[in-house]
Protein backbone atom coordinates (compact mmCIF):
# COMPACT_ATOMS: atom_id res chain seq x y z
CA UNK A 1 0.00 0.00 0.00
CA UNK A 2 2.96 2.62 0.93
CA UNK A 3 4.51 1.46 -2.30
CA UNK A 4 1.80 2.69 -4.15
CA UNK A 5 1.32 5.95 -2.46
CA UNK A 6 4.45 6.53 -3.39
CA UNK A 7 4.21 5.91 -6.89
CA UNK A 8 1.45 8.21 -6.81
CA UNK A 9 3.44 10.94 -5.46
CA UNK A 10 6.15 10.38 -8.31
CA UNK A 11 3.53 10.85 -10.78
CA UNK A 12 2.30 14.01 -9.15
CA UNK A 13 5.77 14.97 -9.34
CA UNK A 14 6.01 14.32 -12.51
CA UNK A 15 6.68 17.68 -14.74
CA UNK A 16 6.66 18.12 -18.52
CA UNK A 17 7.37 20.60 -20.54
CA UNK A 18 6.57 21.40 -24.37
CA UNK A 19 7.67 23.48 -27.33
CA UNK A 20 4.14 23.77 -29.08
CA UNK A 21 5.03 20.35 -31.31
CA UNK A 22 6.23 17.99 -28.60
CA UNK A 23 6.04 17.17 -24.79
CA UNK A 24 8.81 16.15 -22.91
CA UNK A 25 9.51 14.61 -19.44
CA UNK A 26 11.89 12.63 -17.35
CA UNK A 27 11.72 9.06 -15.61
CA UNK A 28 13.77 8.04 -12.83
CA UNK A 29 14.23 4.61 -14.38
CA UNK A 30 13.86 3.08 -10.29
CA UNK A 31 10.62 4.10 -10.53
CA UNK A 32 9.55 3.47 -13.99
CA UNK A 33 11.69 0.22 -15.73
CA UNK A 34 12.41 0.42 -18.36
CA UNK A 35 9.98 -2.81 -19.04
CA UNK A 36 6.71 -0.34 -17.60
CA UNK A 37 8.20 2.65 -19.99
CA UNK A 38 8.11 -0.01 -22.83
CA UNK A 39 4.74 -1.75 -22.26
CA UNK A 40 3.33 1.78 -22.13
CA UNK A 41 5.12 2.70 -25.27
CA UNK A 42 3.75 0.38 -27.32
CA UNK A 43 0.32 1.55 -26.26
CA UNK A 44 1.10 4.76 -27.63
CA UNK A 45 2.66 3.95 -31.08
CA UNK A 46 0.13 4.70 -33.16
CA UNK A 47 -1.13 7.71 -31.71
CA UNK A 48 2.07 9.49 -31.23
CA UNK A 49 5.89 9.77 -32.30
CA UNK A 50 7.96 8.92 -29.22
CA UNK A 51 11.69 9.44 -28.59
CA UNK A 52 13.57 7.84 -26.08
CA UNK A 53 16.84 9.47 -24.78
CA UNK A 54 18.94 9.29 -21.96
CA UNK A 55 19.69 12.54 -20.43
CA UNK A 56 21.60 11.25 -17.53
CA UNK A 57 22.39 7.53 -15.54
CA UNK A 58 18.92 6.02 -14.67
CA UNK A 59 17.36 8.51 -16.36
CA UNK A 60 14.79 8.32 -19.09
CA UNK A 61 13.65 11.26 -21.18
CA UNK A 62 10.28 10.70 -23.19
CA UNK A 63 9.73 13.02 -26.00
CA UNK A 64 5.48 12.57 -27.81
CA UNK A 65 4.90 14.40 -30.41
CA UNK A 66 0.97 14.47 -32.13
CA UNK A 67 0.89 12.80 -35.22
CA UNK A 68 -2.22 14.99 -36.06
CA UNK A 69 -2.66 18.84 -35.57
CA UNK A 70 -2.70 19.68 -31.77
CA UNK A 71 -2.36 22.44 -29.07
CA UNK A 72 -1.00 23.01 -25.81
CA UNK A 73 -3.74 21.12 -23.94
CA UNK A 74 -3.50 17.90 -26.40
CA UNK A 75 -0.02 17.61 -25.76
CA UNK A 76 -0.34 18.08 -22.07
CA UNK A 77 -3.33 15.52 -22.27
CA UNK A 78 -1.51 13.12 -24.17
CA UNK A 79 1.26 13.30 -21.51
CA UNK A 80 -0.99 12.62 -18.54
CA UNK A 81 -2.44 9.75 -20.86
CA UNK A 82 1.07 8.35 -21.02
CA UNK A 83 1.51 8.75 -17.94
CA UNK A 84 -1.34 7.21 -16.35
CA UNK A 85 -0.45 4.10 -18.43
CA UNK A 86 2.95 4.24 -17.29
CA UNK A 87 1.68 3.53 -13.91
CA UNK A 88 -0.88 0.92 -15.07
CA UNK A 89 2.30 -0.63 -16.50
CA UNK A 90 4.64 -0.74 -13.74
CA UNK A 91 1.40 -1.81 -11.55
CA UNK A 92 0.84 -4.68 -13.81
CA UNK A 93 4.90 -5.47 -13.41
CA UNK A 94 4.63 -5.42 -9.66
CA UNK A 95 1.93 -7.36 -9.58
CA UNK A 96 3.43 -10.21 -11.72
CA UNK A 97 6.24 -10.40 -9.90
CA UNK A 98 4.80 -10.21 -6.15
CA UNK A 99 2.30 -13.27 -7.89
CA UNK A 100 5.12 -14.92 -9.94
CA UNK A 101 5.72 -17.60 -7.31
CA UNK A 102 1.83 -19.06 -6.88
CA UNK A 103 1.48 -18.95 -10.73
CA UNK A 104 4.47 -21.31 -11.40
CA UNK A 105 3.30 -23.43 -8.56
CA UNK A 106 0.00 -23.41 -10.07
CA UNK A 107 1.63 -24.51 -13.65
CA UNK A 108 3.78 -26.93 -11.85
CA UNK A 109 0.67 -28.89 -9.87
CA UNK A 110 -1.38 -28.74 -13.51
CA UNK A 111 1.56 -30.50 -15.27
CA UNK A 112 3.28 -32.85 -12.86
CA UNK A 113 0.32 -33.58 -10.53
CA UNK A 114 -1.58 -36.99 -11.18
CA UNK A 115 -3.76 -37.57 -14.29
CA UNK A 116 -7.43 -36.40 -13.67
CA UNK A 117 -8.45 -39.38 -15.89
CA UNK A 118 -7.08 -41.50 -12.89
CA UNK A 119 -8.49 -39.62 -10.00
CA UNK A 120 -12.15 -39.94 -12.61
CA UNK A 121 -11.35 -44.14 -12.24
CA UNK A 122 -10.30 -43.84 -8.85
CA UNK A 123 -13.93 -42.07 -7.90
CA UNK A 124 -16.06 -44.37 -10.42
CA UNK A 125 -14.28 -47.64 -8.94
CA UNK A 126 -15.40 -46.53 -5.59
CA UNK A 127 -19.04 -45.77 -6.29
CA UNK A 128 -19.31 -49.44 -8.57
CA UNK A 129 -18.25 -50.50 -4.75
CA UNK A 130 -20.37 -49.03 -2.71
CA UNK A 131 -23.79 -49.32 -5.06
CA UNK A 132 -22.95 -53.20 -5.17
CA UNK A 133 -22.94 -53.12 -0.70
CA UNK A 134 -25.53 -51.35 -0.10
CA UNK A 135 -29.25 -50.65 -1.70
CA UNK A 136 -31.55 -48.92 1.55
CA UNK A 137 -33.85 -48.41 -1.31
CA UNK A 138 -34.06 -51.80 -2.76
CA UNK A 139 -33.88 -50.21 -6.08
CA UNK A 140 -31.75 -53.46 -7.60
CA UNK A 141 -34.83 -55.43 -6.24
CA UNK A 142 -37.52 -56.57 -9.32
CA UNK A 143 -40.20 -55.29 -8.76
CA UNK A 144 -42.09 -59.18 -8.78
CA UNK A 145 -39.76 -60.26 -5.36
CA UNK A 146 -41.98 -58.66 -3.23
CA UNK A 147 -45.00 -58.31 -4.59
CA UNK A 148 -45.50 -62.00 -5.43
CA UNK B 1 15.73 13.75 -32.31
CA UNK B 2 18.74 16.32 -33.92
CA UNK B 3 19.20 17.75 -36.78
CA UNK B 4 16.06 17.72 -38.51
CA UNK B 5 15.28 19.64 -41.54
CA UNK B 6 15.30 20.07 -45.39
CA UNK B 7 15.93 16.15 -46.75
CA UNK B 8 17.71 15.20 -43.99
CA UNK B 9 17.49 14.08 -40.87
CA UNK B 10 20.02 12.34 -37.75
CA UNK B 11 18.66 10.10 -35.21
CA UNK B 12 20.92 9.41 -32.58
CA UNK B 13 19.58 6.14 -30.56
CA UNK B 14 20.72 4.97 -27.58
CA UNK B 15 21.51 1.44 -27.18
CA UNK B 16 20.01 1.39 -23.87
CA UNK B 17 16.48 1.91 -25.12
CA UNK B 18 16.65 0.73 -28.70
CA UNK B 19 18.44 -2.70 -29.88
CA UNK B 20 20.61 -2.31 -32.54
CA UNK B 21 19.18 -5.13 -34.69
CA UNK B 22 16.07 -3.17 -34.48
CA UNK B 23 17.55 0.42 -35.52
CA UNK B 24 19.17 -1.57 -38.03
CA UNK B 25 15.74 -3.20 -39.46
CA UNK B 26 14.20 -0.18 -39.29
CA UNK B 27 17.15 1.50 -42.06
CA UNK B 28 16.65 -1.81 -44.20
CA UNK B 29 13.21 -0.71 -44.37
CA UNK B 30 13.32 2.72 -44.85
CA UNK B 31 16.20 2.50 -47.09
CA UNK B 32 13.86 2.24 -50.31
CA UNK B 33 12.48 5.34 -49.38
CA UNK B 34 15.27 7.45 -49.26
CA UNK B 35 18.38 8.14 -51.63
CA UNK B 36 21.24 7.42 -48.53
CA UNK B 37 20.89 5.68 -45.52
CA UNK B 38 24.49 5.69 -43.09
CA UNK B 39 24.84 4.07 -39.74
CA UNK B 40 27.07 4.84 -37.40
CA UNK B 41 27.81 2.69 -34.33
CA UNK B 42 29.34 4.08 -31.25
CA UNK B 43 29.62 2.52 -27.89
CA UNK B 44 26.22 4.22 -26.23
CA UNK B 45 24.45 4.92 -29.42
CA UNK B 46 23.44 3.88 -33.02
CA UNK B 47 23.29 7.25 -34.90
CA UNK B 48 21.47 7.20 -38.25
CA UNK B 49 21.58 9.48 -41.10
CA UNK B 50 18.25 9.42 -43.45
CA UNK B 51 18.89 11.70 -46.87
CA UNK B 52 17.69 12.32 -49.94
CA UNK B 53 13.83 11.38 -49.09
CA UNK B 54 10.96 12.96 -50.96
CA UNK B 55 10.64 16.94 -48.99
CA UNK B 56 7.07 16.33 -48.79
CA UNK B 57 7.41 13.92 -45.58
CA UNK B 58 9.05 16.35 -43.77
CA UNK B 59 9.93 15.95 -40.26
CA UNK B 60 7.58 12.87 -40.31
CA UNK B 61 10.14 10.72 -42.23
CA UNK B 62 12.51 10.97 -39.44
CA UNK B 63 9.20 10.50 -37.00
CA UNK B 64 7.84 7.56 -38.18
CA UNK B 65 11.33 5.79 -38.66
CA UNK B 66 11.99 6.41 -34.98
CA UNK B 67 8.41 4.97 -34.34
CA UNK B 68 9.48 2.09 -36.28
CA UNK B 69 12.81 0.88 -34.57
CA UNK B 70 11.18 1.48 -30.80
CA UNK B 71 8.52 -0.86 -32.14
CA UNK B 72 10.78 -3.45 -33.42
CA UNK B 73 12.77 -2.95 -30.00
CA UNK B 74 9.92 -3.40 -28.08
CA UNK B 75 8.36 -6.68 -29.69
CA UNK B 76 12.35 -7.99 -30.08
CA UNK B 77 13.07 -7.24 -26.15
CA UNK B 78 9.76 -8.97 -25.40
CA UNK B 79 10.43 -12.37 -27.26
CA UNK B 80 14.15 -12.40 -25.82
CA UNK B 81 11.95 -12.27 -22.54
CA UNK B 82 9.64 -15.00 -23.48
CA UNK B 83 12.30 -16.79 -24.87
CA UNK B 84 11.60 -16.48 -28.13
CA UNK B 85 13.53 -16.05 -31.55
CA UNK B 86 15.10 -12.57 -30.55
Amino acid sequence: MSEAVEIQQEMEELIWSTDGRRVSFTLDEGVYPRDSVYGAAYLFLDRCYLFFTRPGEGKIEVRLKLKEEGDKASLERLAGEYANELLNQVVRQRVGESTAQIREYYMAKAFFADSNQTSIDALLAELDAEELEEDPLEIAVPWEEPNG
Amino acid sequence: MADAGGTRVSLAFHRSMYLPEAVREAAAAYGAYCGDVAIEETASEVVVTLAGFDPGYGDTFGDEFANYALGQSIVKAREALAGGPA
